[in-house]
């Protein structure tokens, strides 16, 4: 979508984060229609829901990367 | 020497002695020791290095690369630099570029002067630094797979900010080839261009342990990574030329993920802070439309219409009402004549004549016998009483009166 081509090196909670901050100021400017008020309080609850998942991911992995001239082999472990 | 005519100012002559001195002498190594060293606060610092014969004021600019190591009087020291005249002061001075401890081992010697050297292109130079990412979304480390610097640079970052994605490029970190191991990880991480931030670093050790993070092949390829680079080596107290050349320098690789990714508990209460103040604005938007639906309704337009809307129920109930009243009427005298015609009907219903022993003939073809006419002698007639009935046949035909 459009903030994906714009910076890609912004990370998905990144986007959500600031996006969430976006909400806030397009809410408190009072001259928002009900309507759309409503939506974006529902794109919010959303938002909050990836980020909170996103900052509880328990389960985290390291990937090894073996460079090589062939190209890169890349091997999982789990971090204890 | 002939004596010159003219009389010369102060001013005039304390430049001509400039310029003689600056034209005079080349950029110099001086070899003394250090007495009344001062670190001013500016962070320039002023020192005289003295021997048995003379003493010679110094000055280091607070902009020259830091020595790296502690000044001290009675450190005997080389300096280098250019003799300079400061002319309110009616002094020569050096103008220090870089400062050696004597005596010091080969090691140190040309860390300081491989320092120096790239010092003078700007290797180290502020504005070189790359700002960090605020969220990184994929960190490069290069370090050696075992030992305790991959341990605390992985959980540190993966418990402080799990968003991130964490990929190592495993490297000796000391000893021959190692300089170029790192650098060859750091120019993959650039090439593969998946991570954001790059993480070099080792545990602590001493000059020659940390010695590869001095060398010129992995300092230049900090210095040239597109990606920002942070260097977490050693202690505290050590400072490589990776670390001056990095775009952030940790202390140590455990103090790396404070100072590189956000703190998950941080961001979750910022988070909740945004909920808050997401939902406290949108009660505020709903009761600001709820006040001013409520401040137009009882505004004269409305009012207006409410009144019209009002004035035609009027007329509609009116119009109900005398509907109604039709109905009742009608119902009413279409009752009182079902009320005549039921009677009329149960007048004339058999059930009574019955009553009165009459009873019901009707021929085998269900057609009811009204006169003589209707019969033969021999028919046979269905006779239906008040109870029961009978079959008979007809034995005689009489008119009527007999």
């Amino acid at each position: 979508m459009e903030a994906e081509k714009k910076n890609d090196q912004e990370s998905i909670f990144e986007e959500a984060y600031q996006r969430l901050e976006a909400i806030a100021r397009e809410l408190e400017d009072g001259s928002t229609p009900l309507e759309k008020s409503f939506v974006l309080y529902e794109e919010a609850q959303k938002l909050l829901k990836t980020c909170h998942r996103m900052l509880d991911q328990a389960e985290k992995r390291l990937k090894v990367l073996q460079v090589g001239e062939g190209g890169v082999e890349v091997r999982e472990e789990r971090i204890e | 020497m002939k004596i010159a005519e003219e009389v010369y100012s102060v001013t005039r002559l304390t430049q001509a002695i400039r310029r003689l001195v600056e034209d005079g002498l080349p950029p110099l190594w001086v070899e003394g020791e250090i007495s009344n060293y001062v670190l001013h606060r500016s962070g320039h610092r002023y020192f005289t290095m003295k021997d048995s014969g003379a003493q010679l004021s110094c000055m280091m600019w607070r902009t020259r690369t830091a020595p790296g190591f502690e000044l001290t009087d009675g450190l005997r020291v080389r300096s280098f630099g250019r003799v300079t005249v400061w002319e309110q002061g009616g002094r020569y001075q050096l103008d220090v570029q870089s400062v050696l401890p004597v005596g010091i081992g080969p090691l140190q010697a040309a860390f300081e002067e491989l320092k120096r050297k790239l010092a003078a292109e700007g290797l180290f130079d502020l504005n070189r630094k790359r700002s960090l990412p605020g969220f990184p979304r994929a960190i490069g480390i290069a370090t050696s797979p075992t030992g305790a610097a991959i341990r605390d640079l992985v959980w540190g970052f993966s418990t402080r900010y799990p968003p991130a994605e964490l990929y190592l490029i495993p490297v000796s970190v000391q000893g021959e080839g190692a300089a170029e191991e790192i650098a060859v990880a750091i120019e993959a991480f650039n090439r593969l261009g998946m991570v954001d931030l790059i993480v070099v670093g080792r545990g602590g050790g001493s000059l020659e342990d940390l010695w590869a993070f001095n060398e010129e092949r992995l300092v230049r390829a900090v210095a040239e990574s597109g990606v920002p680079v942070v260097s977490a080596v050693g202690h505290e107290i050590d400072i490589t030329l990776c670390d001056l050349a990095a775009d952030l320098r940790a202390p140590t690789p455990t103090a790396a993920s404070s100072l590189v990714v956000p703190d998950r508990q941080e961001l979750k209460a910022s988070l909740a802070e945004r909920a808050s103040a997401i939902y406290r604005a949108l009660e505020r938007t709903v009761s600001t439309w709820r006040e001013r639906i409520s401040s137009i309704s009882g505004s004269y337009g409305i009012r207006q219409v409410v009144g019209r809307i009002a004035g035609e129920r009027m007329q509609l109930d009116e119009m109900a009402r005398r509907l109604e009243a039709a109905i009742i009427r009608t119902v009413a005298e279409s009752g009182r004549r079902l009320e005549a015609i039921r009677l009329q009907l149960s007048a004339l219903s058999p059930d009574q004549v019955l009553d009165r022993g009459f009873c019901v003939a009707t021929r085998m073809d269900g057609v009811v016998v009204k006169s003589g006419d209707d019969i033969a002698v021999g028919g046979k007639l269905d006779l239906r009483f008040k109870h029961g009935g009978a079959l008979a046949a007809v034995e005689e035909v009489r008119s009527d009166g007999s």
